[in-house]
């Protein structure tokens, strides 16, 4: 009996991310979904420049490499323009809230169907692990040795609060994407309840896509290497210290595709 | 690339695609999965799924199957050479 | 049939009619009317080609829009100015490694920074030298009258396609709020063949529109086919030389409005006897070299008149190898034909 292959997914395809990153699962997930809706053949990815750049070397879809935080503005005029096509990018927290917040405000202004993902693992990753405006209070990087400086710097910015406040904007949604860690007597397991949300949510994004709106969900995930952190240890911040500054929940959806 | 396995389930692993995380041996339940002592072309000790892990044979759960954030497990099946009865 | 006509009307209805079909643009003096003249066509619904219409938040996102067009294998066009144009310098960048097609229409203010609302010619250095890191050569065409911009228009829609790179059209405050006379219909729709275009795999071959190499030797491939390609276009290079038969006193060099303003000055020179003549680059990126060295070695002296510091001239120099006397105009003064008629001695 032959393997079951993703249509989505390079055969040989091997993805270019740290160990127990979870970035690879939200490829994978995004390549699941694409042949469980049959959309494969009409997607266009848009890549924007951090660790989400070299999705195009997992996923088989046709691919536009946008400069650093303008994924949006390129996404909307190709939508536009082949309005029969299902359009996406992968955006860092970096590229979505720092470089790019302008761009990603307007397109969710204007609520064209698009359907944006973005991995948010507090920190800008392929550069390094320097202070993203999603960084929480007190935590160590390249750039903030000693802890992020609210006084200065400000809070961390929650990408569904700001999204929130545009009206035309379909589906809002916050997973943690992030096995948690179960602990019993004997060892450590994990759990995948939070990988099978994360599927959900890639899905009814693209459903509301379909349906004529625009998607935006926000994965919580890790950045073990950059965090100088083993891979437990990773998994363990995000569901201490990353879900308090990011709780998960839904904030929008006006086509219901949760509920169904 | 493939193993072949006599219990009722088995799970199908492209070990080019592991990088060693260890995600899926904490993951399963039976600890039906562990590194191997050989590595891979990326150079990372790669899973191998064992017919009888330590708590007992592979359930079909697919835990593994949802946490591989590599693609590298690629499918959790119900095995048709299994022997009935071993 | 001849009509009076206003620059930048006349420029919107030669995008609409050779077949514009995605405008995204932002407002900046001066080329703000460029953009709603288009937004009144794309109302009026008369062209089924013209297909979408959209203000966007800044020149930023009017650039990676045309770049998400281009690469969707749609012809689109915007009309901005310096400082907008410095903006978009990125996204040139980026669609100039990733080969995507479209029209930049650059109406020249006074600069550098905020500057001014009058016309100058003081973007040439920047859309010459490297528009965008990297080493960036777009196609420049130079329009002098209202009509040629018209032309130009459709030339660089077939021009964008034809070698898949950004156009710029080089124009000026001035040129794009006089009135002109015309006559111009375009010679067709320009419909053009894109297999490349990221318009979904489609169940065939996958398209990649790309600009990131991490290993050098892809890298150095991709450049290098880039300037093979800028070889090619060296082909296309076109100018005009204006009473350049024999050998000349004074050769004038100028593009747009202080080319104009130097034919008269030529005119009224050989009215005089004195022989002058003009060298006017049409596309100034790849500049016409051959008629540049032929007719140079023509004449006495040469005057570049710009309304700039003289950044045509330094581009003259360094091809010509001789000296270039600059008549400079700044702040957005306009040649006057009795200065320039007085610079041949």
């Amino acid at each position: 009996m032959e393997v079951k292959q993703f249509s989505s997914i390079f055969e040989n395809g091997v993805t270019t991310y740290c160990p127990g990153c979870e970035h690879g699962l939200l490829l994978k997930f995004i390549g699941m979904a694409l042949d469980e809706l049959g959309i494969t053949e009409k997607a266009i990815m848009v890549g924007s420049v951090g660790c989400s750049t070299l999705a195009y070397k997992f996923l088989n879809v046709d691919y536009v490499q946008a400069p650093h935080g303008r994924a949006p503005a390129v996404m909307s005029a190709i939508k536009l323009l082949e309005k029969d096509k299902v359009v996406f990018a992968i955006q860092g927290d970096g590229d979505a809230l720092s470089i790019g917040i302008a761009e990603l405000m307007h397109a969710a202004n204007r609520g064209i169907p698009l359907t944006i993902f973005m991995y948010n693992n507090m920190v800008f990753g392929m550069t390094g692990g320097q202070m993203a405006p999603t960084t929480p209070e007190g935590m160590k990087t390249t750039t903030t040795p000693f802890g992020r400086d609210v006084k200065q710097m400000g809070p961390p910015i929650d990408a569904c609060k700001v999204l929130s406040a545009f009206p035309q904007i379909s589906y809002l949604k916050r997973v943690v994407i992030t096995p948690k860690p179960i602990y019993t007597k004997e060892r450590v397991m994990y759990s995948s309840k939070e990988a099978m949300d994360s599927y959900k949510a890639v899905l009814n994004a693209f459903k509301t896509q379909l349906m004529g709106g625009f998607s935006f969900v926000e994965f919580i995930g890790t950045c073990n290497v950059n965090w100088k952190m083993t891979i437990l240890d990773s998994k363990k911040y995000v569901h201490d210290v990353g879900v308090k500054v990011y709780p998960p929940g839904l904030c929008r959806d006006v086509y219901g595709v949760d509920k169904k | 690339m493939y193993q072949v396995v006599h219990s009722k389930w088995e799970v199908l692993i492209n070990t080019e695609r592991c990088k060693g995380c260890e995600i899926c041996v904490n993951a399963c339940p039976q600890q039906n999965l562990s590194l191997s002592d050989n590595v891979n072309s990326l150079g990372y000790h790669y899973v191998v799924f064992s017919e009888m892990g330590k708590k007992g044979e592979c359930t079909g759960c697919k835990i593994c199957y949802w946490v591989c954030p590599e693609y590298a497990i690629l499918e959790v099946r119900k095995n048709e050479k299994a022997d009935n009865g071993s | 049939m001849k009509r009076l006509i206003m620059g930048a009307k006349a420029i919107a209805e030669a995008a609409v009619r050779s077949g514009l079909e995605a405008y995204f643009g932002y407002p900046i003096t001066p080329s703000s009317e460029i953009m709603e003249n288009i937004s009144v066509l794309y109302g009026e619904g008369k062209y089924p080609w013209f297909k979408v219409f959209l203000q966007s938040a800044s020149e930023i996102e009017s650039v990676n829009m045309l770049f998400g067009a281009g690469a969707a294998g749609y012809v689109s066009m915007t009309a901005t100015s310096g400082p907008g144009l410095s903006l978009m310098a990125e996204g040139i960048s980026y669609a100039y490694a990733s080969e995507a097609p479209f029209l930049i229409i650059d109406v020249n203010r006074g600069g550098p920074g905020l500057g001014n609302v009058a016309p100058e010619q003081s973007d040439v250095s920047f859309v010459l030298n490297s528009l965008g890191h990297g080493g960036v050569k777009p196609i420049v065409l130079a329009p002098y009258t209202v009509q040629e911009s018209m032309e130009h228009v459709h030339k660089g829609f077939e021009l964008a396609f034809a070698y898949r790179t950004p156009v710029i059209l080089l124009t000026d405050a001035l040129i794009v709020h006089m009135y002109d006379t015309v006559e111009w219909d375009p010679p067709y729709v320009v419909k053009p063949k894109v297999d490349w275009a990221a318009r979904g795999r489609n169940y065939g071959q996958r398209h990649i529109i790309n600009s990131i190499y991490l290993d050098p030797p892809e890298l150095k491939a991709n450049k290098e086919r880039l300037l093979q390609k800028q070889k090619e276009i060296e082909k296309i290079a076109e100018s005009e030389c204006f009473m350049c038969d024999d050998e000349m006193d004074v050769l004038y060099i100028a593009i747009g409005i202080s080319a104009r303003i130097s034919k008269e000055a030529v005119l009224r020179l050989r009215n005089e006897g004195v022989k002058a003549g003009l060298f006017r680059p049409i596309t100034l990126s790849p500049l016409d070299k051959d008629g540049l060295l032929k007719y140079s070695s023509r004449a006495k002296k040469i005057v570049s008149v710009e309304m700039n510091e003289g950044q045509l001239a330094q581009e003259i120099t360094r091809i010509v190898r001789r000296d270039v006397e600059v008549l400079p105009y700044l702040g957005g003064y306009i040649p006057d034909v009795e200065e320039v008629a007085e610079t041949w001695r």
